[in-house]
């Protein structure tokens, strides 16, 4: 090994990567170099005191910390996970209602009802009112078909959440 | 020859990884003290302020809990702890700069950012006092590799991940380093340096 070359070995080579026999060689040509011996023993020293480097031990408190954390974590899920089923339940319970009574709505009913409230409204009402209850059924169907699917989609969630 | 350790998993650990993905939290102790030492050294590196670096040490530990389902058991659980502890300290950093920003906003109101603190908690090891007041003068980019590549003993493309850099990035950094690190020795601290070995 020539002096550029264990120069280039120098810096250009990383621990892991090196091969031994390159190592001996560069330790051969040291022997005979006090320049190239120098700058060997710069790199392995380096290097030696940067794999050693001083860090944190462990702390008990930390890991007692860390510990209630996630025990405290742990236990959110399970409390989100009954919350979010009242709500599924809720939000199905009512998306039903809403469509079962819409269906069931009677056109004379809502145009007494909507005159009672106001007799002007309830020309209008009574307009929107016709072919028994469209407007109804429709507005029934729609809200009450949002809220079934936000129920049934609170629920999947719930289910893959658990899983 | 300084040769990184061997970063294969302990087997306790991959016994405990087991066990917590089987429900059983108090597990999760084994990893807490195995690598919490190695997490907040690398973010008091990163974020050069002591106290910062034991809250993130924290966050990480408790988002590697949460995470630790999408782990992937081939790979080394260190390299990946080091990936969330440099992203986690990445954030802090970011947010803290965000508020410094904002208070030199309200610089009349006599509110001031935390002073960064070198890496005095680290120097307890008078052995290493002056190595890390040599790896403290580094660059950021270079300080966090050659920390991670020597002292934690990840492989080049484990901290090119950690990072987010490509391996050849990375040996630039560490070669880049280890020229400012070998300038320095020869300055006054190179006798400190030699008793050191």
């Amino acid at each position: 090994m020539t002096c550029h070359e264990l120069q280039h070995f120098l810096h250009d080579s990383l621990p892991g990567e090196r091969a031994s026999t390159i190592l001996v060689e560069a330790r051969e040509h040291a022997r005979t170099c006090p320049a190239c011996a120098l700058a060997l023993d710069d790199l392995l020293q380096l290097e030696t005191g940067l794999t050693g480097l001083s860090g944190f031990e462990a702390e008990e408190a930390l890991t007692q910390t860390v510990l209630r954390r996630i025990h405290i974590l742990g236990a959110a899920p399970a409390r989100r996970r009954v919350n979010r089923d009242l709500l599924a339940g809720a939000l199905m319970v009512a998306g039903s209602l809403i469509l079962a009574i819409g269906y069931a709505w009677d056109a004379n009913w809502s145009e007494d009802l909507a005159r009672l409230l106001s007799p002007s409204l309830g020309r209008s009402w009574a307009v929107l009112t016709v072919n028994e209850g469209v407007l109804q059924v429709f507005l029934a169907t729609l809200v009450g078909a949002a809220l079934l699917v936000m129920g049934f989609r609170c629920g999947s969630a719930e289910a893959s959440e658990a899983g | 020859m300084a040769a990184p350790p061997s970063i294969g998993n302990d087997p306790a650990v991959v016994e405990a990884v087991r066990a917590v993905l089987g429900g059983d939290n108090e597990a999760f102790a084994v990893i807490v003290r195995q690598y919490q030492g190695a997490i907040r050294t690398v973010a008091t590196v990163i974020l050069r302020d002591p106290q910062a670096a034991l809250e993130v040490t924290e966050e990480v530990l408790v988002r590697v809990w949460q995470g630790l389902k999408s782990y992937d058991s081939t790979r080394s659980l260190k390299a990946w702890l080091m990936g969330i502890t440099h992203r986690v300290a990445s954030d802090y950093q970011q947010q803290r700069a965000g508020r410094a920003r904002k208070e030199r906003g309200y610089a009349q109101t006599g509110v001031r950012p935390a002073p960064e603190q070198p890496l005095d908690a680290l120097l307890a090891d008078e052995r290493s006092r002056m190595l890390w007041q040599m790896v403290d003068g580094l660059p950021a980019g270079e300080r966090v590799a050659i920390v991670l590549f020597y002292r934690e003993g990840l492989s080049v493309e484990q901290v090119a991940d950690t990072l987010g850099v490509s391996p050849g990035t990375v040996k630039t950094s560490l070669f880049r380093a280890r020229k400012h690190l070998h300038a320095m020795m020869q300055g006054p601290e190179r006798n400190c340096l030699e008793s050191y070995v």
